[in-house]
């Protein structure tokens, strides 16, 4: 059961680099913007795998639940402030 | 409205206190003071925040009932919805050709407040290839990712669902449909 | 039971990273900035829910999965209201969503 786990997080960790491509390329800053939000959401459930390799799962769990919090909110403040970034012009 | 009444307080006492008892694990009575303390204090900071009207309602929708049984029916309809939609987008990733036909739709509903909405929202996005890209008044923005050119209607069972979770079922929902399908009718 | 348990846990995480691989390629492989907002919104969303589950799966009735079912409840609510406010400010910061070519010829 354990080197399943292993396997899963290592090949979560090969899906987390494949939207840095198109937060390293992406055309608009919205694209970017998206990548960066799907590594974040791929991370919570990073953090919750290795909690349960440390078996300290109870304190995982609330810091992957703080990380989810923050990049939502971090999501949201840059995308109010790119809509009235176009406002004011 | 007068949300500061004490009922309204007090749910939303004993919510953040579940939330709290989940969270920490212990159950002695030091901890659970500690937690009391915390509760107070951010009911206390959010006391200006409680009356700031956030949108404006109609005085006529205000009465009416959200019906918390349908609910039942509504979230196992929702799952359902998103995990075919989950299958639907994956196999169009997938397919070597990409079959994508994009097109944005706008219509009007008359849903009841700005919650309906919300929720008529949220879950459209969560729904097969279509995201919300904008609610403005009554109307709303959509962008769908598999739109058939000749089809005159679009599947607007969510937005019923919707309707029927306020007691609408009879009601015209939608209305003033209107497809854009290519760029220089934007 | 324990044995159940576990293939129970292995199937759900498998599928959950096959939804987030399909997601990260979506990202990757799609047109226009819409058109990766669907793969993020739907394949990532359902794809965190079913590791979660599995990880319930695997922890059995205790405090640890109703705190699961925490992060489960918050990820259902947050990554579509995300989505949509990052598409919501594209489209109204003007940008111009991408159509087929073939359609524009036969108008």
């Amino acid at each position: 059961m354990e080197s399943f786990i292993i396997f899963i997080s290592i090949s979560l960790t090969i899906i987390i680099i494949i939207p840095f491509y198109r937060v390293l390329k992406g055309p608009t800053v919205f694209d970017r913007l998206l990548g960066a939000g799907a590594i974040g959401t791929k991370t919570v459930v990073l953090i919750l795998l290795l909690g349960l390799l440390f078996k300290r799962l109870e304190m995982f769990i609330d810091i992957a639940l703080a990380y989810a919090i923050l990049s939502f909110i971090s999501s949201l403040i840059v995308a109010k402030y790119f809509s009235t970034e176009k406002a004011k012009e | 409205m007068k949300k500061n009444n004490p009922g309204n307080i007090i749910l939303h006492f004993c919510l953040m206190m579940t939330f709290w008892l989940i969270l920490s694990g212990y159950y002695d009575i030091f901890h659970i003071s500690l937690g009391v303390i915390s509760v107070i204090t951010v009911l206390w900071f959010n006391a200006k925040l409680r009356n700031y009207i956030f949108y404006d309602e109609d005085e006529q929708h205000k009465s009416k009932t959200f019906r918390i049984l349908r609910l039942c029916y509504f979230f196992p309809f929702l799952i359902w919805e998103i995990i075919s939609s989950s299958f639907k987008v994956a196999y169009l990733i997938i397919h070597p050709k990409l079959p994508i036909k994009v097109g944005i739709i706008k219509f009007r509903t008359n849903l009841p407040n700005m919650v309906a909405k919300v929720l008529l929202a949220n879950s459209i996005t969560l729904t097969p290839g279509t995201v919300a890209l904008q609610i403005e008044g009554e109307e709303l923005i959509i962008h769908s990712l598999t739109f058939e050119k000749d089809e005159a209607h679009i599947d607007h069972s969510l937005t019923e669902e919707v309707a029927k979770l306020y007691g609408l079922s009879e009601e015209i929902v939608v209305s003033h449909e209107e497809i854009i399908s290519s760029e220089d009718k934007l | 039971m324990n044995e159940v348990k576990d293939i129970l846990t292995i199937l759900f995480l498998l599928l959950g990273s096959f939804f987030m691989l399909i997601g990260s390629i979506g990202v990757i492989r799609l047109p226009d900035f819409f058109t990766r907002s669907h793969a993020t919104s739907k394949s990532d969303t359902l794809g965190i829910m079913l590791i979660v589950v599995g990880l319930i799966c695997y922890e059995g009735l205790e405090l640890n999965s109703l705190k699961l079912m925490i992060i489960f409840v918050f990820i259902a609510l947050a990554n579509p209201v995300g989505s949509h406010a990052l598409a919501r400010a594209a489209f109204k910061f003007g940008i111009k969503p991408w159509f087929k070519k073939e359609e524009k010829d036969q108008d």
